[in-house]
């Protein structure tokens, strides 16, 4: 077993929905990382905000106030799992639910010492 | 306040029903003025659940959660902005000052009196000063806590028409002021505009020609929740309020047989009675019982009662129409309209033949432009057997609606005309 990490990009257009649509997506989302977690494979996560941040950059750690890059290409989130290769846990980022809200998820490696 | 059964768990339309009391409750506190304040609060904090949930759980008590995040963002916004925002007077120095925001916005953000915010609220959304269609998109957005897309789908009408009943709702909504009861002389016009916007809600969604069967649902049970909180405080707690309850119970223990499997409209006739909700029925026999208590007579007592009348008929044949036209006299009184006139037709029809009832429904004017009118004027003329005229009223009939449920009806009709 091997340790990923989904970086979710995207899907954040859900900040104009209907409190019936927030639930919705809540659910899914839920229901989603549930059905990890009673696999015995979700090692943990937590969702990023959308509002205030700093990109500090260069040599002069220069600092910048968010937004960090275009709607779809802001990180709102990770998870971390396990899953005993690259494509199981390809598999398992299948099922999540911000691909009906035109997002992405980066599958990674995590490296073990 | 949560009861037990909803600690841990997640009602279906908690986000919706939360952001209805929360948007009531910051609107108080903020004015009327601020109402989008109170929005973009309450969008922030739903937003904040929706990210957090699914990775820390559903907290124990969800309405408690939302509830002090919202209090937190309040707290924080005016801590920020409150020199900027124009502020009612009453609040506004215990607002201002660090030594009382905290607790003031505790205060008055606490679960008892939420309630009565959400009575205040409804009395402010359906102001005399708004048209009625107006009112009634401006109460499912910041009482219901509908979308737009949602108000859209119910009234069958566009989201920028919807968008545009809401701007010019909200600029006579702001010039509100603060969001309080009426004073006790107003207290009885005002509340029959506040009945009237929940019976209209109702009515779209027991009526709509809208296909979509979930939205329908949907406004049914805000009308009867609306409803319901009006009859749970002592100053709304009255006869015609009990009595617009009764009627819509009434109406709602029939609506599953009312359409069949698929989508078409089955007759009062040929409904299914065993299906019919009795816990409904026998709470309108409650709410009607406590109608008649009190002291004012309303069209909604009379409707009310005749509603009862059918749904105690165990088959339609022991229908008493008798009694249904007396009560149709009595509404018209009350109420001398077309709609009554041609619903007493009706009846007489029912009581004396077709042929009687076809006289009564000639003495009708007014009713013209209606498919109601025209379906019931073929439906005599058929039992009458002058199914050639019959089948001309059929067809005048499908010209003058656009429901897809009654166009179908109609056509079965007249395919049985022969």
């Amino acid at each position: 077993m091997s340790k990923y990490m989904f970086l979710f990009r995207g899907g954040s257009d859900m900040q104009q929905a209907s409190p019936a649509d927030q639930q919705a997506n809540m659910m899914k989302w839920k229901v989603w990382m549930d059905d990890i977690a009673a696999k015995g494979k979700l090692h943990g996560g937590e969702p990023l905000s959308y509002g205030a941040g700093k990109v500090l950059s260069g040599r002069t750690m220069k600092m910048t106030d968010g937004p960090f890059a275009e709607g779809k290409e802001i990180v709102g989130g990770y998870l971390i799992v396990d899953a005993k290769d690259i494509n199981e846990a390809a598999e398992l980022g299948k099922g999540c639910p911000i691909f009906e809200n035109d997002g992405s998820v980066e599958v990674r490696v995590v490296m073990e010492m | 306040m949560s009861t037990p059964e909803e600690i841990g768990t997640l009602t279906d339309h908690l986000f919706r029903r939360e952001a209805g009391r929360m948007v009531a409750a910051l609107t108080r506190l903020f004015g009327a003025k601020h109402v989008e304040l109170a929005e973009d609060i309450v969008q922030e904090t739903l937003l904040k659940a929706m990210h957090e949930w699914p990775y820390h759980g559903v907290p124990d008590v969800p309405a408690a959660w939302l509830h002090r995040v919202a209090r937190n963002l309040a707290i924080d916004r005016l801590r920020r902005e409150s020199r900027g925002l124009e502020l009612l007077k009453e609040n506004a120095a215990l607002l201002r000052s660090e030594w009382t925001l905290s607790s003031t916005v505790n205060e008055m953000l606490n679960a008892p009196s939420i309630a009565d915010d959400q009575l205040r609220m409804m009395f402010a959304c359906c102001h005399p000063s708004l048209p009625r269609e107006q009112q009634v998109a401006l109460a499912l957005k910041t009482l219901c806590g509908f979308g737009v897309p949602e108000i859209a789908r119910a009234f069958v009408v566009s989201e920028e028409t919807i968008n545009k009943r809401l701007y010019r709702a909200r600029e006579a909504f702001r010039a509100l002021g603060s969001i309080e009861f009426p004073p006790p002389s107003e207290l009885a016009p005002r509340l029959e505009h506040v009945l009237a916007t929940i019976y209209l809600l109702f009515n779209e969604g027991y009526n709509s020609t809208s296909h979509q069967h979930l939205i329908r649902e949907d406004l049914i049970e805000e009308a009867l929740r609306l409803c319901d909180l009006l009859t749970r405080n002592a100053t709304t707690d009255r006869g015609e309020v009990h009595a617009l309850l009764a009627l819509m119970l009434y109406h709602a223990a029939r609506s599953a047989t009312r359409i069949d499997a698929d989508g078409s409209i089955v007759l009062l006739r040929e409904q299914d009675r065993s299906k019919w909700d009795g816990e409904l029925i026998a709470l309108a026999d409650h709410h009607l019982d406590r109608a008649v208590a009190g002291q004012a007579m309303s069209m909604y007592h009379v409707e009310a009662a005749i509603a009862a009348v059918h749904a105690h008929a165990a088959t339609f044949a022991s229908i008493d129409w008798r009694a249904i036209i007396g009560l149709y006299d009595q509404l018209l009184r009350l109420n001398p309209s077309p709609v009554v006139q041609f619903n007493r037709a009706i009846a007489v029809a029912q009581a004396d033949g077709s042929a009687a009832g076809a006289l009564a429904l000639e003495a009708v004017k007014g009713m013209e432009g209606s498919h109601l009118y025209h379906a019931a004027r073929g439906d005599l003329l058929r039992d009458q057997g002058r199914v050639d005229e019959a089948r001309a009223a059929y067809t005048l009939a499908a010209t003058l609606t656009r429901s897809p449920a009654q166009n179908e009806l109609l056509r079965r009709k007249q395919d049985a005309c022969g």
